[in-house]
């Protein structure tokens, strides 16, 4: 029973070692990155990085006029 | 196009440098042609949660860090891993042993984190930066180039991908050294 026990553990070890090799090298790109062309919007991603221009331009103006 | 083939369906690595340049050019659709050519080629857009440190990193206050958080979450942001900083910090060792003239000061950790994705995802994914320097080609290969123009200036984006050849050799090459200078002291 022991021996049986010992096996199946071994081999939960051996399962775990392959997965996280398979992870590491690069089977969970697919997994983890959801970028869908479909839901972002070009035009609105222009703009809003427009206004975070502006928002560390403003910032940066703000620091060196302060001297 | 053959250049076409390769990006087809694989995932681009955006470089912090090429969101910071959009942003502070605030011409960001200067920069369409990139975004279309991914789109074009079906190509999946990440970042690592080193772009979002260094990017949030710009905002001074809440106000900018809450915005550029944001800003960034359009994004998929993949985790660092303990695999990630062993590889970032082979390459960086590589990058020493390869090119003696480079101080380790103009070695950036994020960078060597890039290059570490890049390397670790072999042909799938590439990398897309404003500065081909921090990538050196002993290692990556340019596989495209887009100017991008606007205020009299012209900014280079380039698409640097994994070379398992190049790799191999630096690898081995890295491996190898030192063994020389210990085996003279040895002899001595």
């Amino acid at each position: 029973m022991k021996v049986i026990i010992i096996y199946f553990k071994f081999m939960d070890l051996i399962k775990v070692k392959e997965n996280n090799e398979k992870i590491y090298k690069g089977s969970r790109l697919n997994k983890e990155i959801k970028f869908n062309w479909k839901e972002f919007n070009l035009d609105k991603f222009f703009e809003d990085t427009n206004k975070a221009g502006e928002i560390i331009e403003k910032k940066e103006k703000e620091d060196y006029d302060r001297g | 196009m053959i250049e076409d083939e390769f990006f087809k369906d694989k995932y681009a690595l955006l470089d912090v440098n090429i969101l910071s340049e959009m942003t502070k050019s605030k011409r960001a659709e200067k920069f369409r042609s990139v975004f279309e050519f991914l789109k074009n080629n079906n190509i999946e857009i990440f970042l690592t949660d080193s772009t979002c440190f260094e990017f949030v990193g710009f905002s001074r206050n809440k106000t900018n860090y809450d915005f550029l958080k944001n800003w960034i979450k359009k994004f998929p942001i993949i985790p660092t891993r303990e695999n990630d900083i062993k590889l970032a910090t082979l390459i960086s060792s590589i990058y020493k042993c390869c090119h003696s003239d480079i101080s380790p000061k103009q070695i950036s950790y994020c960078d060597c984190l890039y290059a570490a994705q890049i390397v670790k995802f072999e042909g799938r994914a590439f990398l897309v930066t404003t500065n081909i320097h921090d990538y050196p080609v002993s290692l990556f290969d340019i596989k495209k180039i887009s100017i991008i123009e606007y205020d009299g200036k012209a900014v280079f984006v380039a698409f640097m991908a994994y070379n398992e050849r190049k790799w191999r050799e630096l690898k081995s090459k890295f491996e190898n050294s030192g063994y020389e200078k210990t085996i003279a002291t040895l002899t001595l």
